[in-house]
């Protein structure tokens, strides 16, 4: 029914066609000028390397919707990993490993939003210093220990399209119902709209901020676990800069950084823009310094058309 | 030479699907106060938009003393001698009043090193402050200073460069009278000392004859004319605006219901209200008034939960109830339609219908799932009973008129069932149709047993409206009127101070 979409449009906001365009200029452009790129084992590998980013920034997604903002994903994906190779090598069963990645990103996600709603610390400080908290605890809990060399059982999950393709999936449609039909998500839109309108309307502002602090940090610790099954390995550098990747993700999707409007598929897109540009980067011979540089621009660029957007307005 | 300052000609200028200015004339003469009316809606800010450079105009063109220019951008218009001063203060709060006077023009002692020459600086601010006839100290950091005065250094402010022109929209709507009284002089003595244009916008239309020498009318978009200001009459200003559709006048009438919807008892929160006692029958309309700071927003927010008083009860059909926050409030009955339109009372990125659903969010998703159906039926059916002007629903609440946006937050704390309605200036900022429809809606509420509170500053409102009227004084209720009891002078009495009915 016509009633429902419109319902969708104005709540997430019109599709990200401009988001979209970019995505397949790009997948065209490198599949012109380098032929190895031109495979679909190129095009699945992006979705493999995008599985795990697209987790971490599909809680960044309600995490900026909402107005918040959290930097500490990438040391949550750190102390998650350590917990799970500590859990794995003394021969626990495989669901506590992947029980206490999620939740000790869950509790690091509720410390983040508890200090914030209650002291008024910007998002930014506190997050900041979670982050630091998080990966000197990982630090020590991983200190001098080589864990490696996971059951297989464990590792299916982070390898290949399959299992990764799988939770991305759930996890993108678990975030897009929220956001699209509970009360939830509707409060998260409201408040990154205007907290104080939403206060003065009888909306719980900072018991729903905690929420989603909670769920930021839960997707981050689930990224962990991923991260180490990948990779078959737990060490305390996982996650290095994927703070910045995450948001510049949702930013690039469309999502706007400064709250209150956006969505989570537009998150996917840009995940995929962004892997695809570092894939293809590499497919023209240009290395990781050439990504860096490409990445900011583009993220420069997304937020440049955000602000503008938001003049306008 | 042109005998105007601005001349505009056939402007137009087309919104998507709206024509916003359609071939509009304005002229303005050096040293006339010129007034520029019509209803919200009606182009008035749109074509200081234009004239601003704020936007871009699609037809016709623009002359400044007789040579046609190109307005691009904001800062053309300042390097043209154009100066703006919107409703909104814009100062910096924490700096002196000489440094906001002469913020980027600051006089230096080494030019290229931008080093202020500070002596220079509060010299020429003590000099300009005198010639404006403005009483204030250059050292005097903004923030301590009162409305008025702040809204009188930014006139000071655009007097400091050269300026030719000077628009002001909506100046006094914050304004007290005595302040407004002050700011009508200073504009006298300029225009007739300094040969400055000014284009003055107001929706108060007593200013209109105390302060104008000529009006322009506009209507939909379009010119109705222009007129000397002692050829056209009150009346007929508002009849040239309306179209003769609307009347002034809204009384209400006598309570219909019996029983007490809203009780307040003893009331007290340092420092600004000081032991407040009322009641509200339902059906019944209670006008707060007073000066500004007498403790009216304060109270308001105090009855709906939003902030703690130190002592007192507030309750609700005889029960009494005890808010934590503004959820609290909702929850037991009572709304509060805040004074600020714009920062508490809408979300102006987001659609009607998410604005309109906010304080009812909790009923219209009982499992936690938001029943978007019900919610657009219920949008539908306000939007069409409270005649809100919109191509849909999931129009952006910043893209509507004031009134407009005043009729979709009635509608969002009516979505909500409320017993007892708190409103906080209720009309201000909009034209007399928007304002008649506002007060229609009111007294709809009445007729269903709603008890309201109508806190407001405008003395003619409180005494159209209420069954009753409460003045306060610093905190403290000092005077209660019945229906035709009062004057307007009657009020502002007891609003001083002057007259002292048993303060409670």
């Amino acid at each position: 029914m016509s009633a429902g979409m419109n319902e969708r449009k104005a709540i997430l906001g019109e599709p990200g066609v401009p988001q979209l365009m970019a995505l397949f200029a790009i997948l065209i452009v490198f599949s012109v000028f380098a032929p190895s790129f031109r495979q679909i084992a190129t095009y699945s590998n992006i979705i493999v390397h995008s599985a795990i980013l697209g987790v971490v920034a599909c809680g960044t997604t309600i995490v900026l919707i909402s107005g918040g903002l959290d930097l500490s994903v990438s040391s949550i994906m750190a102390i998650s990993t350590v917990l799970v190779g500590t859990v794995l090598i003394n021969e626990l069963p495989i669901v506590l490993a992947i029980l206490a990645g999620v939740l000790v990103g869950a509790l690091c996600g509720l410390v983040n939003g508890t200090i914030i709603v209650t002291t008024g610390v910007p998002a930014f400080i506190v997050t900041m210093g979670m982050m630091g908290i998080a990966k000197g605890a990982s630090l020590i809990i991983g200190a001098a220990k080589d864990m490696s060399i996971f059951p297989k059982s464990f590792t299916v999950i982070g390898t290949g399209l399959r299992w990764p393709g799988i939770i991305l999936a759930i996890c993108v449609l678990i975030i897009f119902f929220i956001l699209w039909r509970t009360r939830l998500g509707f409060n998260a839109y409201a408040i990154g709209g205007n907290s104080t309108v939403a206060r003065l309307s009888g909306v719980k502002v900072k018991r729903n901020q905690v929420i989603y602090y909670v769920i930021g940090g839960f997707l981050a610790g689930l990224a962990g676990v991923m991260y180490t099954a990948k990779f078959d390995l737990a060490t305390p550098n996982t996650g290095d800069g994927w703070e910045l990747q995450a948001i510049a993700a949702v930013v690039i999707g469309g999502t706007s950084l400064f709250g209150g409007k956006g969505g989570v598929f537009r998150t996917v897109v840009g995940v995929l823009i962004i892997k695809s540009l570092e894939t293809g980067l590499i497919h023209i011979g240009l290395g990781s310094f050439w990504q860096r540089i490409t990445i900011g621009i583009v993220i420069i660029l997304a937020v440049m058309t955000d602000s503008l957007q938001r003049k306008s307005d | 030479m042109s005998d105007y300052l601005i001349e505009m000609r056939g402007i137009v200028k087309r919104f998507p699907g709206v024509l916003a200015l359609d071939h509009v004339d304005f002229q303005l003469r050096p040293g006339e106060v010129h007034m520029l009316l019509g209803e919200n809606g009606a182009g008035k800010s749109t074509l200081i938009k234009v004239l601003s450079g704020a936007y871009a105009f699609d037809e016709g063109e623009i002359l400044i003393k007789g040579m046609k220019v190109d307005i691009l951008s904001p800062l053309d218009a300042l390097n043209r001698n154009l100066r703006f001063i919107y409703q909104e203060l814009n100062l910096v709060q924490q700096m002196d009043v000489a440094r906001n006077m002469f913020l980027g023009l600051e006089p230096t002692l080494v030019p290229a090193l931008g080093i202020v020459n500070k002596r220079k600086l509060y010299s020429l601010a003590k000099e300009y402050l005198s010639r404006y006839h403005m009483d204030l100290d250059p050292r005097e950091p903004v923030e301590n200073l009162s409305i008025t005065q702040q809204k009188m250094i930014e006139i000071a402010k655009a007097l400091v460069a050269k300026v030719s022109v000077l628009v002001l929209d909506e100046p006094t709507d914050v304004l007290e009278d005595q302040a407004r009284k002050e700011l009508f002089d200073i504009i006298r003595k300029l225009k007739g000392e300094h040969d400055i244009g000014f284009i003055y916008i107001s929706h108060r239309y007593a200013e209109v004859h105390q302060l104008g020498d000529r009006v322009t009318i506009l209507r939909d978009g379009r010119r109705v004319g222009t007129w000397p200001i002692a050829d056209i009459s009150l009346d007929e200003i508002i009849e040239k605006m309306t179209g003769g559709k609307m009347g002034y006048q809204s009384p209400t009438k006598a309570p219909t219901m019996s029983g007490i919807a809203l009780s307040v008892r003893d009331i007290v929160r340092e420092p600004k209200l000081n032991g407040i006692s009322f009641d509200v029958r339902k059906g019944e309309i209670v006008a707060v008034t007073g000066l500004m700071g007498a403790g009216k927003t304060e109270l308001a927010r105090a009855i709906a939960g939003i902030d703690h008083p130190d002592s007192g009860t507030v309750s609700i059909d005889g029960k009494e109830i005890k808010s934590a926050d503004a959820s609290d409030g909702i929850r037991n009955g009572i709304a509060y339609m805040t004074e600020n339109r714009k920062a508490e009372g809408l979300i102006l990125t987001h659609s009607i219908q998410s604005n309109y659903a906010l304080p009812s969010i909790r009923r219209l998703s009982p499992l936690g799932l938001v029943e978007y159906r019900t919610v657009g039926a219920e949008v539908d059916n306000f939007m069409k009973k409270l005649q809100i002007k919109a191509v849909g629903r999931n129009v952006q609440a910043g893209y509507l008129s004031g009134g407009n946006q005043q009729k979709v937050v009635l509608a969002k704390w009516l979505g909500t069932s409320c017993k007892v309605l708190l409103v906080d200036e209720p009309t201000r900022g909009i034209d007399i149709k928007g304002r008649a429809e506002v007060y229609r809606i009111l007294e709809e509420l009445l007729n269903e047993g709603v008890g309201i509170v109508m806190f407001t500053s405008d003395y003619l409102e409180a005494l159209q409206m209420g069954n009753r009227v409460i003045v306060l004084h610093r905190g403290a209720i000092c005077g209660e009127f019945a229906r035709g009891e009062a004057t307007e002078e009657d009020i502002l009495r007891v609003a001083i101070g002057e007259r002292d009915r048993g303060c409670s």
